[in-house]
C-alpha cells in the first residue's frame, strides 16, 4: 500500500499515514471552512490501515491552531481509534502541545479523555 | 466625479474606538488566512502571549466562519461557483487589557431567533457548565456536511472573557443586521 500524504496548506495541516512504517503524522494549523473535507480521506485510509489483523501505529498529532469544525473531526477521529484499540490493534499516541499553553492542554485532556489506548500529552517548545 | 463618501469619517471611527484593523466584504478562506497572518504578526511583536494570540485567533475563525455560512449577503467568488457570505469583521483594543473582536453582517430572521437563542443559553452557563455542553457538543453533536459542529460560539464564548455582546437590527427588508462583540483579556 502506498503512503497516504497530505501536503500542508496555511490553514490545512501535513497528514501523513505509512503503511509501511507504521506512523501516523498530522503536524500544522488547522481552519478550513468544512474540516471533513481535510479528514474524511484519512479516515477512509485508517479503515484500510486496519483491515489486516493486529496492526500497531504510531501517532504523533502536534498542531497550533485548530477552529471548532476541525476540533469535531479530531474527536471523531480518537473514537475511531478507540474502536481500532478495541478491536485488538496496538495504537500509541503522542499529542503535542505548544508548551505553557493551558487552554491547548487542558483541550488535549479533554479529547482523550475517554481513550484506554497507549497515549501521552507532552509539552512541545517551539 | 465626487460623492458624500467620508473617508476620514471611517479613519476617525477607527482611530478614536482603538481598531487596529477592520475588514467589509466576501469572508473567504484567503482572507481568513491573511488576517490571521496580520493578527499573529502584529501580536507577536507586541509581546502578547502566545496563548492570547491563539485565543484572539480562534475567536476571528469562528466569528469568520459564521459570517461565511450564514450571512444572508453572499458572493460567487470563483470557477467552484460556491457562495460565500459578505460581512465585517476585525478587531481592536479598546481598553489596554482587552482585545475586541467584532463582526456584523445580514441574516434572516429564522437565524437571527436560532444565534440569540443559542447566545442567551451560552451566556447565562457557568465556566464549569460551558465547559460540559462544549464537551458533550464535541462528542455527542455531528457534523453538518457544510462543516458545521454547532461549536463556534461555544468556542467563542470558551476563549473569551465576559459575556458575548450582541445586538439585533432589524433592516428595512425584514433581515436582520446581527453584531457580536467579544472581549479577550490581554493577560490571563
Amino acid at each position: 500500500m502506498e503512503n497516504f500524504i497530505i501536503t500542508n496548506t496555511k490553514y490545512t495541516p501535513q497528514i501523513e499515514l505509512s503503511f509501511k512504517d507504521r506512523y501516523l503524522r498530522i503536524i500544522g494549523d488547522s481552519y478550513p471552512e468544512n474540516a471533513m473535507d481535510v479528514y474524511q480521506p484519512l479516515i477512509v485510509k485508517l479503515e484500510k490501515y486496519f483491515e489486516a489483523p493486529a496492526q500497531d501505529l504510531l501517532i504523533e498529532f502536534n498542531f497550533d491552531f485548530v477552529s471548532t469544525s476541525s476540533k469535531k473531526m479530531l474527536t471523531d477521529i480518537i473514537g475511531i481509534l478507540q474502536g481500532y484499540h478495541d478491536a485488538g490493534h496496538q495504537i500509541k499516541l503522542t499529542w503535542f502541545f505548544p508548551e505553557g499553553d493551558l487552554d491547548w492542554q487542558e483541550q488535549c485532556e479533554m479529547f482523550l479523555e475517554d481513550a484506554s489506548f497507549n497515549y501521552s500529552i507532552t509539552p512541545f517548545k517551539d | 466625479m465626487s460623492s458624500n463618501f467620508d473617508v476620514h469619517a471611517i479613519y476617525r471611527l477607527m482611530h478614536d474606538n482603538h481598531i487596529q484593523f477592520s475588514y467589509k466584504g466576501p469572508i473567504t478562506q484567503e482572507v481568513l488566512i491573511s488576517l490571521g497572518d496580520t493578527i499573529k504578526e502584529k501580536l507577536h511583536r507586541e509581546d502578547c502571549d502566545a496563548k492570547v494570540v491563539r485565543r484572539v485567533f480562534s475567536v476571528l475563525v469562528e466569528a469568520a466562519h459564521n459570517i461565511l455560512k450564514y450571512s444572508t449577503e453572499k458572493t460567487y467568488m470563483d470557477e467552484s461557483n460556491k457562495a460565500t457570505g459578505i460581512g465585517l469583521i476585525g478587531i481592536g483594543k479598546t481598553e489596554a487589557d482587552l482585545f475586541l473582536v467584532f463582526s456584523g453582517n445580514i441574516v434572516s430572521p429564522g437565524e437571527a431567533k436560532a444565534v440569540e437563542e443559542k447566545l442567551v443559553h451560552i451566556n447565562q452557563l457557568t465556566r464549569d457548565e460551558l465547559n460540559k455542553s462544549y464537551q458533550q457538543q464535541l462528542k455527542q453533536g455531528t457534523i453538518a456536511s457544510d462543516g458545521s459542529a454547532g461549536l463556534g460560539l461555544f468556542e467563542v464564548a470558551r476563549k473569551s472573557d465576559r459575556p458575548m455582546e450582541y445586538n439585533f437590527s432589524p433592516l428595512e427588508d425584514g433581515n436582520v443586521f446581527f453584531e457580536l462583540k467579544i472581549y479577550v483579556k490581554v493577560e490571563d
